[in-house]
């Protein structure tokens, strides 16, 4: 053993410890602020409750979209900048679908088929939305996911399934190309106007919602689904056969290969849950959201990958994990700063947890 | 900087609805010159149209390729020896004119022009992005002039780029109209884009812009060696003006909720500053990003402390998002919101699925004295009603083609010279109604004063305009609704 070895060591066991120390210590005087400001007045309950509802719902936005992106990165070992552009399409084809049945009869069928790109009849007049179309919606929400998933295996038919083997780059280089071509083919279609596409959400008002006078019925669908996928595939994941296999490939591939798990079904597996995922998280977020834009994915792209990066690439918990934190960081932090710099603020946590543990909060537990 | 409100009339219902009757640009099948001088007598309609197409086909033939570089004596002079060979029908276009070239009143025009060169216009609008919905009309406000010129015989290139309501394509889109050689560019919409276009884009390149839609208040004392002009008011007039209608109207506290950009800082700044000096209290001032996932927890912090009054400055495609999230978690029935011009988007309310009806909003308003020739055309071209700042981009394109013109190149300082001398007062007076004729009188080295759509589009010394009017408006679910009129002066 020798001296400068050690000497290394501890400089970096130092480093580390005190990088540690700065965030455990800026997370008490954060802490004991945020008690100031309520004691003070300066910030009330009502608000915090407020800041703290809408991190979790936009969490699990990120995190629903941020699942597939997990599942495809631990499997096919890239990182899939198509992701966000599969959400769009999942979006745009699910509320076509919708329009086209709420609309019958109301809008015309070309405004129905292009999503009012015409500016067509507005969604308040087709009462487009979940109490008063519940089918509309609900068939929506099922092309939405078949769609995308048929989408998604043609493209990897087309691009991916040549560059399997070519490694991480080549494929990401593609994806972000697929992800260019999906966005503008869209824009051909259905124009880059933003528009709403659906009516107000109905508010329910129940003595279970004790924090709030009506719950936004809409919002509360997107997490009450999101929450249901997510412990759906935890549960695929911990207990069917394919699960079994998916984890073991994403562990080793050639490992798998030999104990005879067919890897390309498996590929084609995760494509279709990803993708499937990807398409529902699109048209939920448009649900609570109630605007559809050909850029929906594509801005959303940056904070899922963070929120997956934060939680540990690969891992499907710590992707959950990491959006929720992503989705609070960028809501509460509006007590202290102002509202442009909140991305900031949740980027620089994440840089941060990753200096503390580059592998990101799950990137150690393996996987899926 | 003495501006205050000098005049203040009720004008409900103003609408669009104007003159009746149809508008054809018609042009004379004899082939004419540049010294033809229109005669205007209302004769055109669209059966003429045809027939005028036909014959100004053959015009365009009429040696104009090969005389593409001629120079300015030769413009200025109408151009008689390349059409030497037609001075016989010439002759009757003179005898018409006389009696006629002043009468303010033809809605359609006869007139032959060539100048022996191509005139070059560009347009730099956002027709897609967060100001998409406001771009689209705007840009069609201000290729406009081209399609009434049309038939006249000048040959007009006019080429649209779009900024995607982002610096950066702004910025590329700009250069490569720069690149193709035009020398005025109508454009552009976002005051943030406008800015880095005009000064690293069109002052070094010596390429003179006239934004019909910047408002920024940083736009007046801007370096930008005089080539950026604008037909649409500043902001420091605005804020003023929603100040005065905040006052009227009883609202003691008020926050601001704007865009993070130049037009939303500096609106709201010259907001915050006049409603403070009127005795009002600023209780927030919170600035938001465009085109986020979701304003609530923003919109929160807003309203924090139970405002009387919002004033909401951005573009419909965040708009869009902010009043869905408002009214979702936030309306109590107290709180008043004022939007401004960026947000005087018709498919607003249908797009938000509410009335909107606690919204209240002022704009820069066309009532310029031609105001009605070119809501009439505007009408008949695109179907639909103009929409905040299409006139103003009508006026620009308008001026950036007689200053061309009267420059007698497609050189950007020479028609930056010029453009104060064909809009400013002194001369005949030109307009929508008699656009080709101005066209005309300005090739034959008449002195002409642009009187347009949005205003009397008189510039003073910072591109600026001496004297607007602010509409205020309210939402319907059928769009947005003219309910007064604010004047202003310099």
């Amino acid at each position: 053993m020798s001296t400068v070895d050690l000497g290394g060591g501890i400089s970096r066991l130092t480093s580390e410890r005190t990088v540690r120390a700065l965030v455990v210590v800026a997370a008490v005087v954060l802490a004991l602020d945020l008690v100031r400001r309520i004691y003070t007045g300066s910030l009330t309950l009502g608000t915090l409750g407020f800041y703290l509802w809408n991190g979790i719902v936009d969490g699990l936005v990120f995190g629903l979209a941020g699942i597939g992106l997990s599942m495809t990165y631990s499997i096919l070992r890239f990182a899939n900048f198509s992701h966000g552009d599969l959400l769009t399409t999942g979006a745009f084809s699910g509320w076509t679908v919708a329009y086209l049945i709420a609309g019958a009869g109301i809008a015309d069928t070309s405004s129905r088929l292009l999503l009012r790109a015409d500016g067509g009849a507005p969604p308040g007049q087709l009462d487009l939305q979940i109490l008063g179309e519940p089918i509309a919606i609900l068939a929506g929400l099922v092309v939405a996911a078949l769609l995308t998933v048929l989408i998604a295996l043609a493209i990897d038919r087309v691009v991916y399934r040549p560059l399997r083997d070519a490694g991480g780059i080549p494929l990401l280089i593609a994806s972000v190309g697929v992800a260019l071509a999906l966005r503008y083919f869209i824009a051909l279609v259905y124009t880059s106007q933003n528009r709403a596409v659906t009516a107000s959400s109905p508010e329910w008002s129940s003595p279970v919602f004790f924090w709030t006078e009506g719950v936004n019925v809409h919002e509360l669908t997107m997490v009450v689904s999101a929450t249901v996928l997510m412990v759906g595939i935890h549960l695929l994941l911990q207990y069917t056969k394919l699960g079994t296999s998916m984890r073991a490939m994403a562990d080793n591939r050639d490992l798998a290969l030999i104990t005879g798990i067919p890897t390309e079904r498996v590929v084609r597996a995760t494509w279709m849950i990803g993708a499937g995922l990807a398409g529902v998280a699109g048209y939920l977020i448009v649900l609570d959201r109630g605007t559809i834009t050909i850029n929906l994915g594509w801005f959303l792209l940056l904070l899922i990958f963070a929120a997956v990066i934060l939680g540990g690439i690969g891992s499907i918990y710590g992707a959950i994990v990491g959006a929720l934190i992503i989705g609070l960081t960028i809501n509460v932090s509006l007590v202290w700063i102002p509202s442009d710099m909140n991305e900031i603020a949740a980027f620089g946590l994440m840089i941060l947890v990753l200096l503390v543990r580059p592998q990101g909060l799950f990137g150690g537990v393996e996987t899926a | 900087m003495a501006r205050k409100i000098d005049r203040r009339d009720v004008l409900r219902g103003i609408g669009a609805a104007g003159v009746t009757g149809t508008i054809g640009l018609a042009g004379c099948l004899d082939g004419g010159g540049g010294n033809g001088n229109g005669n205007g007598n209302g004769n055109g309609n669209g059966e003429d149209e045809e027939a005028a197409d036909a014959g100004n086909g053959e015009d365009t033939g009429n040696g104009n390729d090969t005389e593409g570089t001629e120079t300015e004596a030769e413009t200025e002079n109408g151009t008689e020896e390349t059409d030497g060979n037609e001075t016989e029908d010439n002759g009757t276009d003179d005898n018409e004119s006389e009696g006629n070239e002043t009468g303010g009143n033809e809605t359609a025009e006869d007139v032959e022009i060539d100048i022996g060169r191509e005139v070059m216009v560009g347009v730099l609008q956002p027709t897609t992005g967060d100001l998409g919905d406001l771009g689209g009309p705007i840009r069609d406000g201000a290729i406009l002039p081209g399609a009434q010129l049309e038939g006249t015989g000048l040959e007009l290139d006019i080429r649209e780029e779009d900024t995607q309501t982002d610096t950066e394509a702004g910025l590329s889109a700009a250069q490569a109209l720069v690149d193709a050689g035009y020398p005025g560019i109508t454009g552009a919409a976002a005051s943030s884009t406008t800015i880095p276009v005009a000064t690293d884009v069109l002052a070094p390149n010596q390429v003179v812009g006239i934004s019909p839609a910047s408002t920024a208040p940083g736009i007046t004392d801007l370096e930008d060696d005089d080539f950026l002009f604008r037909t649409c008011p500043s902001d420091a007039l605005q804020g003023e003006v929603m100040a005065e209608l905040a006052d009227e109207e009883g609202f003691e506290t008020a926050a601001s909720f704007h865009l993070n950009n130049d037009y939303g800082q500096q609106l709201s700044e010259s907001f915050v500053s006049a409603f403070e000096e009127l005795g009002g209290e600023v209780s927030q001032t919170v600035a938001f990003e465009a085109e986020q996932p979701s304003y609530s927890s923003v919109l929160e912090t807003a309203l924090a402390d139970d405002p009387d009054l919002m004033i909401v400055i951005g573009y419909p495609a965040s708009g869009q998002q902010i009043f869905r999230d408002y009214y979702a978690d936030f309306d109590d029935g107290e709180t008043t919101i004022m939007v401004t011009d960026g947000l005087r988007d018709d498919g607003l309310p249908g797009n938000v699925d509410n009335e909107m009806a606690n919204v209240i909003g002022t704009a820069p308003l066309a009532a310029g004295p031609q105001v009605e020739a070119f809501t009439e055309m505007y009408e008949e071209e695109y179907g639909s009603s103009p929409g905040v700042f299409t006139a103003q981009a009508y006026d620009a394109t308008a001026v950036l083609i007689l200053a061309n013109v009267a420059a007698g190149e497609n050189d950007g300082t020479a028609v930056r010279d010029n453009i104060r001398a064909v809009a400013n007062p002194e001369g005949e007076v030109v307009g929508p109604e008699n656009l080709a004729q101005g066209v005309s009188m300005v090739a034959d080295g008449e002195e002409v004063q642009y009187e347009g759509a949005s205003s009397g589009v008189d510039f003073d010394d910072n591109g600026d305009m001496q004297a607007v009017t602010y509409e205020i408006f309210e939402f319907s679910m059928d769009g947005v609704e003219t309910v007064d009129e604010i004047d202003y002066e310099a």
